[in-house]
């Protein structure tokens, strides 16, 4: 039986389209969402949650239609979890709280599964904290807490670790991986790393349109993005978000902080002999670990501490005369850097 | 209404004859009128004079009325302006907003109007009365209550709402959460809106016209003693509205405090 079936559901906010003609099934094995910012992935997640009622198609839940009557017992099985936290006025108890209480269980109750949701996010005895004094990570891990504690069918969850720290993020992925097991878990995420270890389908999303599904390990798209993807923590410096990635360090034009997966697309790399002077934040030097040739074009692998596939013509191949193990320069523009 | 006349008699520019059909007096301005009128008002406060208990607390009885009355109906109004979707939604709003600021004796000429004998709403008899003047004022103070209860629900964003929503809260219990949370905004509208009916003379004098033990009020009572010379009696009163007017500023104070946390 399917949790989830969206069939044909499109999204308009005024005029443009945020999903358009989705068709979806999702069993209970883990599903993760890629695709760039704006690519529809919030929305999709609201429409699931019953925040946002789909402009056209059909949503089903668990082969029941979901119709306006049908939301408030939705929103109850189905608990959605959003980028930055937000917390209700009061400590971190009153917020795990908040939900059981609406359905009504007896305090002792509530003492008890608020303190198993805190041991369950390692934050135990922070139950009298001011929520809204807790550091990032913590906030995330407390509202992770106050989803699970109402023991959701399904938990969806947008970009939950992208503004946190590697340890808070790796916290939160172990708890999700461990929850896998008892719920059905949707995640968009930025984070290809962590796709890959919750989980076990993905879906990419671009403009708002599923273009490819499949196996995380097999999926074109991740494929093709673990081309030149590269996955570290991102420091704002002068407008300019430097992300280090191990070896070397990625300049961005795009402001971003906490763990980001960055894509610079192979026909956006510039590749020359030596050191050139150039507007391109980005240049590296490494040599060519690979060639491979396809039509008209040659895919070049170089290693500058990470490895860059670099497209370029067969002509400008044969006239650079090239070749394996030689050491190159590669450069890209700042804007040239996507983020995942 | 009373018709005076202010006129320089020329003799000394502090000096003015003030006219009416009752009475025809000359008023020396002076410190010592001030003085005397002090220390009156502080021996009428501190002897705790029946009069001006009496006046203060229909005063302060008149504006909980209106304030209870405006709430009930803007209370819901405010929540169901923010949390539908209809047409003609930013017009109404705009409406509240404009409607803050009306003069008293302009809304207090149209409900006299209204519930004067032979008005329309006549029949209810609520002219001179002080359930007429409660009503009066809870009509002048319900664009402050509704404006600024709609400002402090929309201060929390739709993602709070989001939240509550997808913890499994019902509209109704979305509604009360988010009330919750803009707490000091709601608390700050409520305040502001008692102020205004409290310290408001122009409904209190058009429909409650200052009978002595029945409608009078501390601003209705303010107006009549200053012109009738009584000036003892009129800064008592006039001592009492502005501690409560304070005294309600310094709620507020608190609450924005509140705000800012």
């Amino acid at each position: 039986m399917s949790v989830f079936k969206l069939v044909d559901v499109s999204m308009d906010f005024g005029e443009n389209p945020a999903l358009n003609g989705i068709n979806l099934e999702i069993q209970s094995e883990p599903l993760g969402i890629i695709g760039k910012s704006g690519a529809g992935k919030t929305t999709l997640l609201k429409i699931m949650a019953g925040l946002l009622t789909q402009t056209k198609g059909n949503l089903e839940f668990k082969e029941s239609m979901v119709v306006p009557q049908f939301i408030p017992e939705l929103r109850r099985k189905v608990t959605m979890i959003f980028q930055s936290p937000l917390f209700l006025r009061g400590d971190v108890n009153t917020n795990l709280s908040y939900g059981l209480r609406l359905r009504g269980n007896a305090e002792e109750k509530i003492k008890k599964k608020t303190e198993d949701a805190l041991e369950l996010v390692s934050l135990t005895g922070y139950g009298e904290r001011d929520a809204r004094s807790l550091s990032g990570g913590e906030q995330q891990r407390v509202a992770l807490a106050r989803a699970l504690i109402l023991d959701p069918e399904v938990l969806l969850l947008d970009e939950p670790t992208s503004n946190l720290d590697p340890v808070n993020a790796s916290i939160i992925t172990d708890i999700l991986i461990q929850e896998s097991t008892k719920r059905t878990i949707v995640i968009a995420t930025h984070d290809l790393d962590q796709v890959k270890r919750v989980a076990k389908r993905v879906i990419f999303l671009e403009d708002g349109v599923i273009t490819e599904e499949g196996d995380p390990y097999e999926l074109d798209s991740i494929q093709r993005f673990t081309e030149n993807v590269f996955t570290g923590i991102s420091s704002v410096e002068e407008g300019v978000s430097q992300v280090s990635v191990g070896e070397i360090t990625i300049r961005t034009s795009t402001p971003l902080t906490g763990r980001v997966s960055l894509h610079v697309r192979p026909q956006d790399i510039i590749i020359s002999k030596g050191w050139i002077e150039t507007s391109a934040r980005n240049q590296f030097r490494g040599p060519i670990t690979g060639v491979n040739e396809r039509i008209g074009i040659v895919m070049i692998d170089v290693d500058v501490g990470k490895v860059f596939k670099v497209q370029i013509t067969r002509r400008s191949f044969n006239e650079m005369g090239l070749k394996l193990g030689e050491p190159v320069n590669i450069s890209f523009k700042a804007s040239s850097v996507l983020q995942l | 209404m009373a018709q005076s006349a202010l006129r320089s008699t020329g003799t000394s520019p502090a000096t003015y004859t003030i006219n009416n059909h009752h009475t025809s007096f000359d008023l020396k301005m002076s410190w010592q009128a001030i003085s005397e009128g002090i220390s009156e008002a502080l021996r009428l406060i501190l002897t705790i004079d029946r009069t001006v208990i009496e006046i203060t607390f229909r005063s302060l009885t008149i504006a909980s009325l209106a304030t209870l009355l405006s709430t009930l109906i803007g209370l819901p109004l405010s929540l169901v302006i923010t949390m539908k979707e209809f047409p003609g939604k930013n017009t109404l709003k705009f409406i509240f907003n404009s409607l803050v600021g009306i003069p008293t004796v302009t809304l207090g000429l149209f409900l006299y109007t209204l519930l004067s004998r032979s008005g329309p709403l006549g029949s209810m008899e609520l002219l001179y009365t002080v359930r007429g003047i409660a009503l009066g004022q809870a009509i002048l103070i319900l664009p402050i209550t509704v404006s600024f209860i709609i400002s402090a629900i929309e201060s929390k964003d739709e993602e709070l709402r989001d939240l509550t929503r997808t913890l499994g809260a019902s509209e109704l219990e979305t509604s009360i959460a988010v009330l919750r949370e803009a707490y000091s905004g709601v608390s700050l509208a409520l305040v502001s809106s008692f102020n205004r009916a409290f310290a408001e003379l122009g409904i209190a004098t058009m429909l409650g016209a200052n009978i002595s033990g029945l409608t009078r009020v501390l601003t209705t009572a303010i107006a009549l003693e200053t012109s009738k010379g009584e000036l003892g009696l009129s800064f008592a009163l006039s001592f009492i509205l502005l501690l409560v007017v304070l005294f309600l500023n310094y709620v507020i104070r608190l609450l924005q405090g509140g705000l800012d946390s």
